[in-house]
């Protein structure tokens, strides 16, 4: 059944732009929509929760994106799967 | 990693955002200004010493130039290369993995190439701009001369409207401040060297 829905939690460099990172999320066969929202910002990193929803989400792709692009991902806080969106 | 073009865009981006441009814009300026008032003053030294044959002055002044254009180039280049890997290593023991082969590697790889590039070429193409009479224009030696110090003033004083555009401030004082800069390097070297002709 399709994973429709991912909130994960990624800490990323201070230096990488959520506006790219964004684009490369959405450029990912799967996605219809990104959310990034910004949690805690340091020194020289930030924490951010990327939300993603679309018709059928690759964790894989998704995560390849992510840390290609200087990011890693915490954890995983939220998946909705299955025919609609809980 | 990104493909080639995909690449390229995400490297420009990267250069607007984390502030290397304006890094770059710093260092034009300073490099610029930099190769302008070696020339200038390599030119009055060769002056004053009565160096009349053109092929002389603009071989001098071209080693010169190349000189500064690979100094700026090179030193730009592993200073930046070794401050991204510092910053580089830095993220990687807070993020607790390997940058190395991520596009924001890349990117700063690519920033240092870009930063060394502005630095080369900036003091090259201003020293080439002002000996530029000796190579294409056939006249007298003291006219050529003449003509490199006028357009030693019109680069120096174009650089500080540009400063004064950055600044949104008066464009013409900053244009004013520069080239006095340039005047008092001519003074000075006409002075100490004897303050005459040869």
């Amino acid at each position: 059944m399709a994973v429709k829905r991912l909130v994960l939690d990624v800490l990323k460099t201070n230096e990488l732009s959520i506006i790219q990172l964004s684009r490369d999320l959405t450029a990912v066969k799967g996605v219809g929509g990104v959310d990034i929202v910004v949690k805690e910002v340091d020194r020289k990193v930030e924490k951010i929760r990327i939300t993603l929803v679309g018709k059928d989400l690759h964790f894989d792709k998704i995560k390849e994106v992510v840390e290609s692009s200087g990011a890693v991902i915490h954890s995983v806080d939220q998946v909705s799967a299955g025919k609609i969106i809980v | 990693m990104s493909s080639g073009w995909q690449l390229f865009k995400k490297n420009i981006h990267y250069l607007r955002s984390s502030g290397v441009t304006a890094l770059a814009r710093r260092y034009f300026v300073m490099n610029s200004f930099d190769g302008a008032l070696t020339t200038i003053g390599l030119l009055m030294g060769a002056f004053v010493g009565g160096l009349r044959e053109p092929h002389s002055v603009l071989a001098v002044s071209v080693s010169t130039a190349i000189a500064i254009g690979l100094s700026g180039a090179w030193g730009a280049f592993l200073t930046e290369k070794a401050e991204r890997k510092r910053e580089l290593k830095e993220w990687e023991h807070l993020l607790l993995r390997k940058l190395d082969k991520t596009d924001l590697a890349s990117a700063q790889r690519f920033a240092a190439y870009y930063v060394a590039a502005i630095d080369g070429l900036s003091p090259l193409l201003t020293s080439l701009i002002i000996i530029s009479p000796f190579a294409l224009l056939n006249a007298s030696a003291e006219s050529l001369y003449v003509y490199s110090f006028a357009l030693g003033a019109v680069v120096l004083f174009s650089l500080g409207l540009f400063l004064g555009h950055l600044s949104k401030e008066n464009k013409l004082a900053f244009g004013v401040k520069m080239l006095l800069a340039g005047v008092a390097a001519s003074a000075i070297s006409f002075l100490l060297l004897g303050g005459k002709i040869g």
